[in-house]
């Protein structure tokens, strides 16, 4: 629908269609009845979905004393079975399949909540959310739906986080307890982007923008904190994070450029490189004046248009 | 060329079908223009965007220093403020390269800030002029700056003080539902002015953006941070101008198939829909996110669709830390619209008269 649309708008703007034709072009946009109705069916199942989901977990976050621990089990296991077998059901029907699959995932992470609440196990939040990554694994295997797995990715940065509030600590003496979690989930992203994108090759349902570019914004944006906190904070040796930084623009630039044609990601890039050049250039100011301000206007001005033409030109080629 | 990449052979297949079809209909003559308008994709905008606004806060900076005894003068800074955005304006009319694209855009927002601080000062920070100063101002600048980001940024901020200024009047709520109404019009009329389509489309974002805001849970729980005065208005207030403008929004959009559907299938779609708008009353923000998907899917424009997936998610996720309604009542209202749901996707299912018509896919 995208590419229609830019087109014909192209050609509105240029006026290669007249005016009095605008109508009827625009009919090319729009979508046809048969259209609707695909949408509106997968819109309202995931809608519905994602409710009765959010509904189920935020019920047993409330805690409600007046039922007991007993009912609640039975009423989140029976949701589960119910979702399962409704995938199981409709197993040849992709939307209701994936719906039902994301649905007991949800089912799953209250069902493990209540247990918590239940026994009071003494558990750290961050086992939670590690076994019901490892208890979905299976579901998301299935499933062949890049969704499961960004719900997979998403638990395990939580459980990242969550372990390091309590642990990280422990590795005090050689580093910074949020540096820490924060060079984890660098980690941890780039290899998911790194694998996603090899299987990628071989798994066509894998291979969905989307979800790629979500891990890359992961993985970057945490790269370029780290590096913003060693250029200022000198919380972490600027050698190692400088070397990981241009090691993973280098990777994006050709990768992205050269391999696999994606002007998101090198925008990505430019974005990182904008931030971190004019932060490490404005730190090594030893007073700031009037010229180091102007200095500093005119390098953000200057590095912005060479991305923007740079990438601008790219899109002739690409017009991903 | 386009031909250099993978991608591009496919990009040309795709322009030939569609001006083949052209051709076929009539609407145009001979062969496909080898010059398309080359219109930069939203993240390369957004770049843009961002390295304009960062620059402006270095020029900020050093229009702070040089002219730091007349910016005491707050009438000064507004007239500073007010020559900045004309060279911006100049800038970016006779838009000749990227560089003055981006000094432009810097230019203007730094120009903004010196106008802002100027009004803060010359009224003694009173909160209803200040926003109701940067609204006019944002609206001016969304109607007259000749740049697509500086529109979308503008009539962005022009949406979100106006939802403040009405705030701090003692009218909290009623802006997300005027605000709402006036996204819906421009997206459901973006061809009604083909001369104007960058501006409208712009001016579409902007405001689809602070409608995403402005309905978000935290908007609302920061709502009374902006009124100290006896409020005037209540939540459902809002909530009602949104099933109105919701219902309306139905309403356009069947409106073309009108001719091709029985006028009882327009009445019951139009009843249901009211049902969704009811039952969805206390899950805020739902019905904003839902129609700017639906609004998108009737235009073609996957940015739009993308906009309301996102704040769906986003909303669902932040409705938890809602302080109204307790958490027993938040699961109620989201069971009782999942079923909803699923009901009204077995009563589509049913429905034959949606069956018919070729489909675009």
């Amino acid at each position: 629908m995208s590419s229609n649309r830019k087109y014909i708008i192209d050609l509105i703007n240029q006026q290669v269609i007249p005016s009095d034709k605008i109508k009827e072009a625009l009919t090319l946009i729009y979508p046809k009845r048969g259209d609707w109705k695909v949408f509106l069916d997968n819109l309202l199942l995931w809608l519905g979905g994602l409710s009765l989901g959010v509904a189920t977990i935020f019920f047993i976050a409330y805690n409600w004393k007046d039922i007991g621990y007993f009912a609640k089990f039975g009423m989140l296991e029976l949701l589960l079975i119910g979702a399962i077998f409704v995938y199981y059901k409709f197993a040849d029907h992709k939307l209701i399949g994936k719906v039902s699959l994301v649905l007991a995932t949800l089912f799953l992470g209250a069902t493990m909540a209540l247990f918590g609440q239940t026994y009071q196990t003494g558990a750290d939040p961050w086992q939670l959310f590690f076994n019901w990554s490892l208890l979905m694994l299976p579901w998301a295997y299935i499933s062949k739906f890049p969704a499961m797995w960004i719900i997979w990715v998403v638990l395990i940065n939580l459980t990242i986080v969550l372990y390091n509030q309590v642990f990280g600590g422990t590795f005090g003496a050689f580093f910074n307890s949020d540096e820490l979690t924060m060079w984890l989930i660098f980690c941890f992203n780039s290899l998911v982007l790194v694998v996603w994108e090899i299987l990628s090759k071989y798994r066509p349902w894998l291979d969905v923008r989307w979800s790629v570019r979500l891990l890359a914004l992961a993985s970057g944006v945490t790269l370029t904190s780290l590096t913003l906190n060693a250029i200022f904070k000198d919380n972490t040796d600027l050698m190692i994070a400088a070397v990981v930084w241009f090691s993973w623009m280098g990777a994006n630039f050709y990768l992205y450029q050269k391999v696999k044609a994606d002007l998101f990601m090198l925008t990505g890039g430019c974005i990182s490189g904008i931030i971190v050049i004019s932060s490490f250039v404005f730190n090594s100011f030893t007073k700031i004046d009037v010229g180091e301000l102007f200095i500093m206007s005119l390098l953000v001005i200057i590095l912005g248009t060479i991305s923007s033409l740079w990438l601008k030109r790219l899109n002739m080629g690409i017009k991903s | 060329m386009v031909e250099k990449t993978k991608y591009g052979y496919k990009i040309m297949n795709n322009q030939n079908t569609t001006w083949s079809i052209l051709v076929d209909k009539g609407i145009v003559k001979g062969d496909t223009p080898l010059e398309t308008v080359n219109d930069s994709p939203w993240y390369i905008k957004t770049l843009v965007g961002f390295s304009g606004w960062l620059a402006s806060i270095f020029i900020l900076g050093f229009i702070a220093l040089i002219f730091k005894d007349i910016l005491d003068q707050y009438l000064t800074s507004s007239i500073i403020g007010i020559i900045f955005i004309a060279g911006a304006f100049v800038l970016l009319k006779n838009q000749k390269s990227d560089f003055f694209e981006h000094i432009g855009l810097s230019l203007s927002l730094a120009g903004q800030v010196l106008i802002i601080y100027g009004i803060v000062n010359i009224s003694n920070s009173k909160e209803a002029v200040i926003w109701g100063a940067l609204f006019l101002m944002q609206t001016s600048l969304a109607l007259i700056m000749p740049n697509f980001i500086h529109r979308v940024l503008s009539a962005f901020f022009a949406a979100f003080s106006f939802a403040a200024w009405l705030s701090v009047l003692g009218m909290p709520y009623l802006a997300s539902g005027l605000i709402m109404f006036l996204c819906a019009w421009i997206w459901i009329n973006e061809f009604s002015y083909p001369m104007h389509h960058r501006k409208v489309v712009a001016i579409g974002y902007g405001f689809a953006l602070s409608l995403i805001l402005i309905k978000s849970p935290a908007f609302f729980n920061a709502l009374s941070l902006f009124s100290n005065t006896e409020q005037l208005t209540k939540p459902w207030m809002g909530e009602t101008i949104s099933s109105c403008v919701f219902l309306y929004v139905v309403w356009k959009l069947m409106k073309p198939y009108q001719k091709e559907i029985p006028q009882v299938a327009v009445i019951v779609t139009l009843i249901i829909t009211l049902i969704f708008c009811i039952a969805s009353y206390e899950v805020l923000g739902l019905s904003s996110c839902v129609m700017i998907i639906l609004l998108g899917f009737s235009v073609g424009n996957r940015i739009l669709i993308g906009f309301g997936i996102m704040s769906l998610l986003i909303f669902i996720s932040s409705y938890y830390y809602l302080l109204e309604i307790t958490l027993l009542e938040k699961s109620e209202h989201l069971f009782i619209l999942g079923l909803i749901f699923i009901f009204l996707r077995w009563v589509l299912q049913q429905t034959k008269i949606w069956n018919k018509g070729e489909s675009n896919e």
